[in-house]
């Protein structure tokens, strides 16, 4: 599916190729035809519509949970109870009638888009439905675990009618339900029974809900909104964990080297065509293959991608500074770090973890070819590449540098330089590709990356100024020797025939 | 949000009425015991301390602390120490993990059958504890079930939602009973069933009962 700004573009393109007797207008209208060019202003209506509507949900659902909330004493239990039952099967059922009868026209009409929005309020009224039961038994537990019943029955729905945005609901209210219940947990407040694992086993449950709902919704919203809540979950473990114990215990240390390596490492090698795989393996028995076969399935991993270089980036940028290698200086005595990792043992010996770097190791040996063409991976594929090569390589770097630093000498000077020629790298290598493929946004972070560098490294160091104007100048220099190379050797590459077929055949 | 395509099947009825009665089970999970407990549960007074926080979907409530929250009022009783084996006296719960159940036994004070309708009523006295739950109750007695959490132990009646209208006023006389020298002014009515589980019912403060 091409994108709208390309259809816009190219129906303005179009109109003056017309004109200017490029095109006939025969053509022109097959390229309106295969484009829906005629469908592009009715659709921006319909879109700025729908949302209307499911903004006005949304707002009507927050004046029924705040009403509920008000606990007016004028209308007696029974009769909330009945109103707010009512509510929520009518206005549940009148969406969904409205929604499923809109469906078959061409991208839905009026009455699509108004049951959609009455879906969006009946999630909300089941919100306050279960709020009101809890408030009239006057129930302790603290709101997480409302917040959190209340995601699941909307994620079932989310299924049931494949709405992406109920699916985000969902992702917001467990999310929700997930940082209250964090913080009820460091504020040692009251916790319903069951929701200590829950917030524990997260990252398994924000992946096992949400995973299989965005391929389903074919949603990279969604699925964007999956990653960060893995591993937002997984790195509020590690977060406990801290770094004065890495001296003294080999955990610590192997802990935190997976905070900085395990989101990205598993986020690069994410491979859509082996989940769409074990998704159909799952779903082999059930004979179910979904009311939409026809269509391609997601593609997620450019974004799993991106998630991927800006976390790696984040952490290198982190490392590039001085004071971060020079923190570990109280050395606590190894019973103190191991009652320490006692403490924090509930969070770091989750099963997540494991699955976690298990599902990790599988994605780095499905991307370098093993499995075969299991569950008929794709045989367009990417296959291992040089780039591969490349993250794996800084990820090595790392893990190695900090285990080096942590378990067995601090390197100080050694790790700040290297961790500064990782960030370069990072940077230009993102500028090039990105100037490589036509993608502005690698192209701008890398930018971003470079020049954060530049004046992080300045601002840093106030001393020894003769040094520092020595690093700028050999800096500077090379980064110009390392240009001129490239120019010479894009040069060699555009000499050497044959490139390209097109290149062949050119006269010139 | 819904992708478009003119040659779409009609989606079944059961995709949604599956999640529609997923929905409905969740609601109602939780008002059946509810429910079960406040039908067949046995009405107890406990002895209780307020603010009024607000819960943003359930709106405001009075924190309830009771006497039989505070481990060190039951280290006391017969049975604590088979729970909590005390090595210090001062740190009676030094040997009790999170979440370990605590059931109190209680008992009515004397009297309570001659008490006059609609008076508010004496709180129920603690006279043992157990980790299991007790088979030796006598007619009068009933065991509630607590576990512990922090340095305190939860009952699940530790909360009770008020309305905002009167929320001051509430708070004010809360206030003014516990000033007074008379601590049992301010006391919980709860209904406990026969598996320990409870669920507050009304607030007594200085002869007025709050039910909500």
């Amino acid at each position: 599916m091409v994108s709208e700004s390309f259809r816009r573009q190219l129906r303005q393109e179009a109109a003056r190729w017309q004109q200017d007797g490029l095109i006939s207008p025969e053509q022109y209208q097959q390229l309106a035809n295969r484009y829906r060019l005629d469908r592009l202003d009715t659709a921006a209506r319909d879109r700025f519509i729908a949302i209307l509507l499911a903004l006005g949900g949304v707002l009507l659902g927050i004046g029924v949970i705040t009403f509920v909330a008000a606990n007016w004493q004028s209308i007696p239990r029974g009769v909330k109870v009945i109103l707010l039952l009512a509510l929520f099967f009518g206005i549940n059922w009148a969406g969904f009638s409205l929604w499923r009868s809109g469906q078959g026209t061409d991208g839905g009409d009026w009455r699509q888009r108004l049951g959609h929005g009455l879906l969006i309020l009946g999630a909300l009224t089941l919100g306050a439905t279960l709020a009101l039961f809890g408030q009239l038994f006057h129930q302790s537990g603290s709101a997480a675990g409302l917040c959190i019943i209340w995601g699941l029955g909307v994620v079932g729905m989310a299924y049931g009618l494949r709405l992406t945005s109920l699916g985000l609901l969902a992702g917001l209210l467990v999310g929700m339900g997930y940082w209250l219940g964090i913080r009820d947990f460091v504020f040692n407040e009251v916790q319903a029974t069951g929701m200590d694992l829950l917030l524990r086993e997260m990252p398994l449950v924000a992946g096992v809900l949400f995973l299989p709902l965005a391929y389903w919704c074919r949603s990279t919203l969604l699925f964007g909104l999956t990653a960060i809540a893995v591993f937002s979950s997984l790195l509020m473990g590690f977060g406990q964990i801290n770094p004065d114990w890495v001296n003294t215990t080999a955990t610590a240390t192997v802990l935190l080297i997976l905070t900085f390596t395990l989101p990205p490492a598993f986020l690069w090698a994410y491979g859509d065509d082996l989940w769409l795989g074990i998704g159909g393996f799952l779903r082999r028995p059930l004979g179910w293959v979904g009311d939409r076969p026809q269509e391609p399935p997601a593609n997620f991993r450019p974004t799993a991608r991106d998630f991927a270089i800006l976390y790696l980036s984040i952490g290198v940028y982190i490392f590039s500074f001085h004071w971060s290698w020079l923190e570990t200086t109280v050395s606590p005595t190894p019973e103190d770090a191991s009652l320490g990792l006692a403490l924090v043992a509930p969070w770091i010996s989750s099963v997540s973890l494991p699955v976690l770097t298990v599902l990790l190791i599988v994605q780095w040996l499905w991307l370098a070819g093993w499995g075969g063409d299991w569950a008929g991976r794709s045989r367009d594929s990417q296959r291992f590449n040089q780039m591969d090569a490349t993250i794996l390589a800084i990820l090595g770097a790392i893990a190695i540098i900090l285990a080096i630093h942590w378990s067995l000498t601090p390197l100080p000077a050694l790790g700040t330089f290297v961790f500064n020629g990782l960030l370069f790298l990072l940077g230009a290598g993102l500028m090039r590709e990105g100037l490589g493929d036509g993608t502005r946004r690698q192209f701008w972070l890398g930018l971003i990356l470079l020049t954060l560098q530049i004046l992080s490294r300045v601002l840093e160091y106030e001393t020894g100024l003769l040094l520092k104007s020595l690093t700028f100048l050999l800096c500077g220099v090379g980064v110009m020797a390392i240009g001129l190379w490239f120019e010479r050797h894009v040069r060699t590459l555009a000499a050497a025939p044959p490139l390209t077929a097109t290149r062949e055949e050119d006269p010139s | 949000m819904t992708p478009s395509r003119s040659a779409r099947r009609a989606i079944a009825p059961w995709r949604f009425w599956l999640p529609l009665g997923f929905q409905a089970v969740l609601i109602l999970l939780l008002p059946a015991q509810a429910l079960y407990t406040q039908a067949v549960g046995t009405p107890v007074v406990l002895q209780t301390a307020p603010v009024d926080p607000y819960d943003f979907l359930r709106g405001y409530y009075v924190t309830l602390n009771y006497d039989i929250s505070i481990p060190r009022n039951l280290a006391e009783l017969p049975g604590w120490e088979a729970i909590a084996p005390a090595e210090d006296p001062d740190n009676p719960t030094a040997a009790l993990a999170a979440d370990t159940p605590i059931y109190v036994v209680l008992e009515p004070p004397a009297g309570d059958a001659n008490r006059p309708e609609g008076s508010q009523p004496a709180p129920w006295m603690p006279v043992r504890v157990s980790g299991d739950r007790p088979t030796d109750l006598t007619a009068s007695q009933i065991a509630l079930r607590g576990t512990y959490q922090n340095g305190r132990i939860l009952y699940g009646l530790e909360r009770y939602y008020i309305p905002e209208d009167q929320r001051q006023e509430i708070n004010d006389r809360i206030q003014a009973a516990q000033q007074s020298d008379n601590p049992e002014a301010y006391v919980v009515e709860v209904k406990i069933d026969s598996m320990g589980r409870s669920l507050p019912i009304r607030i007594w403060v200085e002869g007025e009962a709050y039910r909500f």
